[in-house]
């Protein structure tokens, strides 16, 4: 990305050059979806960040976090950690053992395009995408020459981040490669400067992360195109513990290997895309001694084979097969275990002739281990009422199945365990105006769902043990408003988020429970997002406030977390390019008012905190040839 | 977020009102909800008064809301989190057993790793008993000295009352939990060894062990001086002299028996399987019918007022919010109930 800073603080488009690459599935352009793709301005902001924390700041994601450095998972439209998917290229990386993904161990840099899908699309892309689901894809370029790209940051608590990227690519080739090390302390204040008695410091959570990225493309003819990708990486971090927890000794290890082949042929009528992934996971968790960790290793396999074909002129129909072989062998269940998925998805779209109504409709058979699941499709639709105005409407049936976990963990695991699920639906409008050079755009939706048979670990007199308890009823209303406008040559942007989310039990599990018509714990009924970023030639200036409402502790809502609000600067600087190689300069400012805040019971975040950062980019184009 | 470029600004003056209204029942189909909790009710209640009890409230492993209440048995009336309220501070995290010794009340803090000692009147905390691993349950073996199991050191350690410090450990193979005191011999269960461990208070070191089965925890002591175990399969009766199981009583069925506790004249023993049983230290077998069935309640704590006799039990309901503690009679008829903390294990009384 070799436009750093310059006009992309106006765009909301990902402006990565085409190179007939079909990102999976139509879901970027599927009608009546809500996405939101992250600018690469943002992108690049992050760049050296993980996930966790780019969702958390700039997308309506509520990330349950333990901390810097430390397990963050997501709640999406009021879903838990599980019904979030996050997709690699495409690929489902969820760890299959427990359905969930860490996102503090996802680098931002894995991908040159991040965006959410709002909603259910459990028909698109099987078991779990419920709440949203997290798209990160690396696309591949085309002849635009050689790029490197090197940053180095370094920041409070010790935090110290190298980042490298060299990509070349010519109009058949496309190779990249990056490598990335991050490494902090985290050792920050835990007592606020005003309180009394002694400072004491965040204990036993420091953070270390190396890893390794490639990706090659090769395009022959005007049809053909394969492609691969790895990504490596190991992370060794210590797990602190809460504030009224004895010492921590704990500490964990995660190890992957994510390697992928695709390949795709596109033809006259129809483009088919055939992939395979193979993603290897490790998890070594000890108390005391790593001598002692318990271990889990995961394995998934994803084969898959789709295709879309060009009916007529305004219909589109898709077709695909998927194989999810999953394998787990850990300490905690009792052999090794498997798990196959195969699904049939198809999908077929509809544009009217005059592009103002689209509409698709999807659907999608699962077999877990050669019993049929349920049954989901969806229906969507879009309609340019006026040209100012797009409404978008989708309904859909969800599922999600039991993970290896659920089924299998010893003790507790629970063999008898039915898929969760239910419907959900969104209805939105989308107004988009320019007027004297100020281009607003705002949308407004409210989603409903229902899931039943959701499922729930529980503690029992001697074990936790998951069972289907819950009927959970979520809805709210979303808005998100972008205002931009240039006077002279200052460029504004204004951003503003609002989410309410009310995502309650509606069964009763025991005479006496009171979690009936009760907000789920730790999904706040109210988010917030203001940004402003100002942009002066090679000057950037960010600043980020968002506000978190109450998340409460115990079903019965009687126990909660008081609301915070969180505000950040960000600044960057590009000093005059010097003949291909352009310097830039980051500083970065979080939680500018020191707010004590906890995301999560008894887990103290970082109160002030800071970052400086150089980078630096050279690129050479590609020489063209006649 | 695709900008719809074709587009250009076309206002229809016509459509604004249309569109405001329906962006306006779009917001008013999902009526907003406060999220703002009621403040707790304060309920004055005088800690001390004769007749009432403490209910300590684990809380959930490793989130610290660990709490204890105190019910006045006179009034009805509850306060809940002594603790705070009478010093400042969260009490910790998973608050496993109150033991009452000398006029001193003492907090076992499982994963805080420590034991608090508070006023039992003012609840104010007096000293904080640290260095333990995980710590389970209390017993004063003498006026200057107490042992203290842990789940997780394969010691018992061993505690100097005058100035709170840990001043040695008895090494033991396993985890601890329960323990009673008999005729200067300490007999703690270790649930995962199929033991009783049976410990000299005079030279603190293990003497003997008596084999019972699997899951032995909790352990009684009856009027007539023999000790009971409770394990997952079988009720023992041991004699705390030669340390042999007199009577062995076998659950016939696929039960999880446990919390096994005996009433003020030591002479009927109460326990948790699903329901409430009972069982007369007298009596030839286990029970075959409930004394209180659960019906659809989660029971997971058990007392016995040792004065008054009335019967306390504890739903936990789903663990993630306040329990009930329901208050019988000595013949099962419910007295009263009220709401405790989150997961309400124990009861001390007072």
């Amino acid at each position: 990305m070799g436009t750093f800073l310059c006009g992309q603080a106006l765009s909301d488009t990902v402006q990565l050059k085409a190179f007939e690459v079909v990102a999976p599935r139509i879901a970027a352009t599927l009608p009546g979806a809500k996405m939101m793709v992250v600018d690469s301005a943002t992108l690049i902001r992050y760049r050296t960040t993980d996930l966790g924390q780019l969702l958390a700041n700039e997308t309506p994601m509520f990330v349950k976090s333990y901390g810097l450095g430390s397990l963050a998972t997501t709640s999406f439209r009021g879903g838990s950690a599980n019904h979030t998917a996050v997709l690699w290229n495409g690929f489902n990386i969820g760890s299959p053992m427990n359905g969930q993904l860490d996102l503090s161990l996802v680098p931002v840099q894995v991908a040159n395009s991040v965006a959410v899908a709002y909603g259910s699309s459990t028909a698109l892309w099987g078991s779990g995408a419920i709440g949203g689901t997290i798209l990160l894809n690396n696309l591949p370029r085309s002849n635009e020459g050689t790029h490197v790209d090197a940053g180095l940051s370094f920041g409070s608590f010790g935090d110290q981040r190298q980042q490298f990227r060299v990509q070349h690519s010519s109009a058949k080739w496309s190779v990249g490669i990056g490598a990335f090390n991050t490494q902090a302390e985290n050792d920050f204040r835990i007592t606020s400067e005003a309180g009394d008695g002694p400072a004491q410091r965040q204990r036993n959570a420091s953070f270390a992360q190396h890893g390794l990225l490639g990706d090659a493309h090769y395009r022959w003819g005007r049809k053909d195109r394969i492609g691969i990708h790895a990504w490596y990486q190991q992370t060794d971090r210590q797990i602190p513990g809460s504030t009224l927890e004895g010492n921590s000794t704990a500490g964990q290890m995660d190890g992957s290997l994510r390697l992928t082949a695709d390949w795709q042929h596109t033809g006259t009528r129809a483009t088919t895309n055939a992939r395979i992934g193979w993603f290897n996971d490790e998890l070594e968790y000890y108390a005391n001694d790593v001598v002692q960790a318990a271990v889990s290793r995961s394995r998934n396999v994803i084969a898959e084979l789709e295709t879309r074909i060009r009916l007529a002129k305004r219909h589109q129909l898709h077709i695909g097969v998927n194989n999810t072989h999953a394998l787990a062998l850990s300490d905690g269940i009792p052999r090794e275990q498997q798990q196959n998925r195969s699904a049939l998805f198809a999908a077929y779209r509809y544009t009217s002739a005059n592009n103002r109504f689209r509409s698709s409709i999807s659907a999608r058979q699962e077999l877990l281990e050669g019993d049929v699941v349920p049954f989901t499709c969806s229906l969507g639709a879009d309609h340019a009422l006026r040209p100012w105005l797009l409404l978008k409407a989708q309904g859909a049936k969800v599922y999600r199945v039991p993970t290896l976990n659920d089924l299998y963990w010893r003790p507790g695991g629970n063999p008898d365990l039915r898929a969760e699920n239910g419907y959900s639906g969104d209805l939105g409008a989308v107004l988009n105006v320019s007027f004297k050079g100020i281009v607003i755009r705002s949308e407004i939706t409210w989603f409903e769902r229902l899931i039943d048979d959701w499922i729930q670990w529980t503690p029992g007199p001697a074990y936790w043990s998951p069972h289907n308890l819950l009927q959970v009823w979520s809805r709210g209303v979303e808005t998100n408003t972008s205002v931009g406008f240039s006077l002279g040559s200052v460029g504004v942007k204004l951003g503003l988020m609002t989410n309410h989310v009310v995502s309650t039990n509606e069964m009763r599990t025991s005479v006496n429970d009171a979690s009936v018509d009760k907000q789920l714990i730790y999904v706040p009924m109210y988010t917030g997002h203001a940004k402003l970023g100002v942009t002066y030639k090679a000057l950037s200036v960010t600043g980020l406030v968002r506000y978190t409402g109450y998340r409460y502790t115990s079903t019965d809502n009687r126990e909660y977390l008081e609301p915070f609000t969180l505000a950040d600067l960000w600044v960057a600087y590009r000093l005059p390019p010097l003949k291909s190689c352009t310097l830039s300069l980051q500083a970065q400012c979080n939680n500018i008012f020191a707010t004590r805040y906890e995301v999560l019971l008894n887990r103290p975040m970082p109160f002030r905190s800071y970052q400086v950062g150089v980078n630096v980019q050279f690129h050479r184009p590609e020489r063209r040839t006649p | 977020m695709k900008r719809i470029s074709a587009f250009q600004l076309n206002l229809h003056k016509a459509a604004l009102p249309q569109l405001t209204m329906a962006l306006m029942c779009l917001v008013a189909l999902v009526s907003c909800r406060k999220d703002k909790p009621e403040p707790p009710e304060e309920t004055a209640v005088v800690v001390g008064n004769s007749g009432g009890l403490y209910i300590t409230n684990e809380g959930n492993f490793q989130w610290g809301n660990a709490t204890v209440s105190y019910y006045d048995v006179a009034t009805g009336s509850v306060a809940e989190d002594l603790f705070q309220h009478a010093n400042g501070s969260s009490l910790g995290d998973v608050c496993q057993s109150m033991t009452i010794f000398n006029g001193k009340g003492y907090l076992v803090m499982n994963n805080s790793n420590k034991v608090v000692v508070v006023d039992p009147q003012s609840f104010v905390s007096t000293a904080t008993i640290t260095g333990f691993d995980s710590p389970r349950y209390i017993l004063p073996v003498s006026n200057a000295k107490a042992y203290v199991t842990d789940f997780h050191a394969n010691s018992i350690a061993v505690v100097d009352l005058a100035n709170n410090t840990i001043t040695g450990g008895i090494p033991c193979p396993s985890a601890t939990e329960e323990l009673v005191l008999a005729y200067g011999k300490a007999f703690v269960t270790a649930p995962q060894r199929n033991k009783v461990y049976v410990i000299s208070t005079v030279t603190d070191q293990i003497t003997d062990s008596i084999t019972v089965s699997a899951g032995g925890a909790s352990i009684v002591q009856d009027m007539n001086g023999k000790l009971w175990v409770l394990c997952n399969n079988a009720l023992y009766r041991i004699d705390p002299f030669s340390h042999g199981v007199e009577a062995t009583f076998s659950f016939t069925a696929a039960t999880s028996p446990w919390r096994l506790r005996i009433n003020g004249t030591h002479d009927m023993l109460y326990f948790l399987d699903t329901d409430v049983y009972r069982m007369s230290i007298t009596a030839a077998a286990l029970p075959t019918s409930s004394f209180i069935p659960a019906s659809g309640r989660n029971f997971y704590g058990l007392g016995v007022d040792p004065t008054e006799g009335s019967i306390y039990v504890a739903d936990a309901i789903d663990y993630v919010q306040r329990g009930v503690v329901y208050r019988y009679g000595s013949d099962g008829s419910e007295r009263a109930n009220f709401l405790a903390g989150i997961v309400p294990g124990g009861f001390c009384f007072n």
